[in-house]
């Protein structure tokens, strides 16, 4: 098994899970790839995924490390715990270790869902990123949460032709869609905005979509360009259905997707 | 938190987690995959619930099957039910050579239908908790599923709106082919007779189990000899993912396994 699962110690003592992907094949590449994990409601959608990206990109000579946030995955923490401020000093922490493990001068993240919107907090962390690539990114918190609760409403619906008569379930309002949602959480994504964001340039930045955002992605890249930070999009028709609650349940097939983000990462993508 | 990977199976291609508790322990209980989700579980159910035993005293190893989440595919050939079987084994050997010898297998709807024929070949399984597991529907089944359609009138809107359109009824639930109801009353049989302890939980999709006693109605000549028992959680979808549903329903887990396999 050419994978190594392990547990990293962030700064605060606690566990994270993470696997590393040593690069094997005749090439090496001087950056280290770390791939961004969406919020909890879409990981599990997102792991088979992101599993065959690792070894694509490990085959083409990059070292990845894919890992769980605080209160994610394998990680400590309850579900519901951790911000996405915690989360990007887990990425942090798993850039110490390919620091410390590849020796590369530089990392790249790859950032799908909210994990784009930790890619984009871990940025201002001083992080050496030499390539930043946000797939189908969660630009506004608010849209994101409006997104969470539509769903929550139509598995409401479902659960409404479950239970007989005399016993139907309500979900909470402190939870999801089979997740706790505190109000920190809440507030912390209502204020996520990447347009806010003063944004640090990585030396390419990307961002590869399925085509369904195309007007909030359209806003971010002209405000960015307005700030002389130029993103190149990749537009694919491969609809992954994030806003669709029978979706979160199966598997995201993203044939097209990986294939673009393994071109963008060798180099050769055009778009 | 007391938590390790574990590699194990030929070349050490799959992985596990395992929290171990402070205590010595025989008996470790065992989770793995769920369809194709990996080893936490639906919406991570498997590391809280696994997390709980493991603050109570009980071993627990989430893992992977060869090709599902971080475990590497089998070579030798094997697929389906006997390379699912295979790999529960091999995690059971794995884990024998450290010391556990007895073993509480959680099965839940695709890995419920893997549990099942494990505990049946392997007698180190003590103790199984099957969740959605196999149902069969009897007669008191469809009397339950067109009362419950009497007082919907929400059913009759979209029956007609479907028969206009020509469209299908949408199935709630994950549907899969079972096994012949015979082979499984004699195996569970077989399993009571061996002393093994079961613990059956349905939830409230009507799709194939509808009434609290349907399981001793499609199993109506099982002897359980005190050693079966069988929650019905009606509130409650396929994946248990209202917070309230998944409390009770692992609650009643938990339960159960403290009182059938005390800590020292």
């Amino acid at each position: 098994m050419n994978h190594k699962p392990m547990f990293l110690d962030d700064a605060k003592g606690r566990k994270l899970f993470a696997v590393y992907y040593p690069p094997s094949g005749a090439v090496r590449r001087r950056e280290a790839v770390i791939l961004c994990n969406p919020g909890l409601e879409e990981y599990m959608r997102c792991h088979w995924p992101f599993r065959q990206l690792s070894t694509l990109l490990s085959e083409q000579g990059f070292p990845v490390l894919r890992l769980d946030y605080c209160g994610t995955g394998d990680s400590s923490g309850a579900n519901g715990s951790g911000s996405l401020d915690e989360w990007a000093e887990n990425i942090v922490t798993g850039a110490k270790f390919l620091e410390e493990e590849a020796a590369t001068p530089w990392i790249s993240l790859i950032g799908i869902r909210l994990g784009a919107a930790v890619a984009l907090k871990a940025m201002q962390k001083e992080l050496p990123v030499y390539n930043l690539i946000l797939w189908d990114p969660v630009l506004d918190g608010k849209v994101y949460l409006d997104e969470i609760q539509s769903m929550k409403k139509a598995f409401q619906h479902e659960l409404s032709l479950i239970g007989t008569l005399l016993q139907r379930i309500r979900l909470r309002d402190d939870e999801t869609t089979g997740f706790p949602m505190s109000n920190a959480w809440r507030q912390d994504l209502s204020e996520w905005k990447a347009k806010a964001m003063e944004q640090k340039a990585a030396k390419g930045q990307y961002i590869v979509s399925d085509g369904s955002e195309e007007n909030r992605i359209k806003d971010f890249l002209s405000e960015q360009s307005s700030q002389g930070n130029s993103f190149v999009h990749h537009s694919l028709d491969e609809k992954a259905g994030w806003a669709d609650f029978h979706a979160t349940q199966q598997v995201l097939f993203a044939r097209q997707a990986i294939s673009r983000i393994v071109d963008i990462m060798k180099g050769k993508a055009h778009v | 938190m007391s938590e390790s990977i574990e590699l194990f199976g030929v070349s050490n291609q799959k992985v596990g987690i395992m929290s171990l508790p402070a205590q010595k322990a025989r008996t470790c209980v065992l989770m793995w995959d769920v369809g194709l989700s990996h080893r936490i579980g639906p919406q991570r159910q498997y590391v809280e619930f696994g997390r709980q035993l493991q603050a109570l005293g009980y071993p627990v190893m989430r893992f992977d099957l060869s090709g599902l989440g971080d475990s590497e595919p089998r070579k030798d050939g094997l697929m389906g039910e006997d390379s699912e079987v295979a790999d529960i084994r091999e995690a059971m050997d794995h884990l024998q050579k450290k010391g556990f010898d007895e073993f509480i297998i959680v099965g839940f709807c695709s890995s419920a239908a893997n549990a099942h024929p494990t505990a049946v070949l392997d007698p180190r399984v003590k103790g199984v908790v099957l969740m959605e597991p196999y149902a069969y529907k009897t007669k008191l089944y469809w009397f339950h599923h067109y009362f419950h359609r009497l007082f919907r009138f929400g059913y009759y809107k979209k029956f007609i709106q479907r028969r206009l359109n020509k469209v299908e009824a949408p199935q709630y639930g994950f549907f899969r082919d079972y096994p012949p109801l015979e082979k499984v009353a004699n195996e569970i049989q077989g399993l009571v007779n061996r002393g093994t302890k079961l613990f059956y939980l349905y939830s409230g999709v009507r799709g194939y189990y509808n009434y609290r006693r349907q399981f001793f109605d499609m199993f109506p000549s099982l002897e359980t000899k005190g050693l079966v028992e069988v929650q019905y959680h009606p509130k409650a979808d396929h994946l248990f993912t209202s917070l309230e549903a998944r409390s009770e329903a692992y609650g009643q887990i938990q339960n159960w396994i403290q009182v059938q396999f005390p800590t020292a």
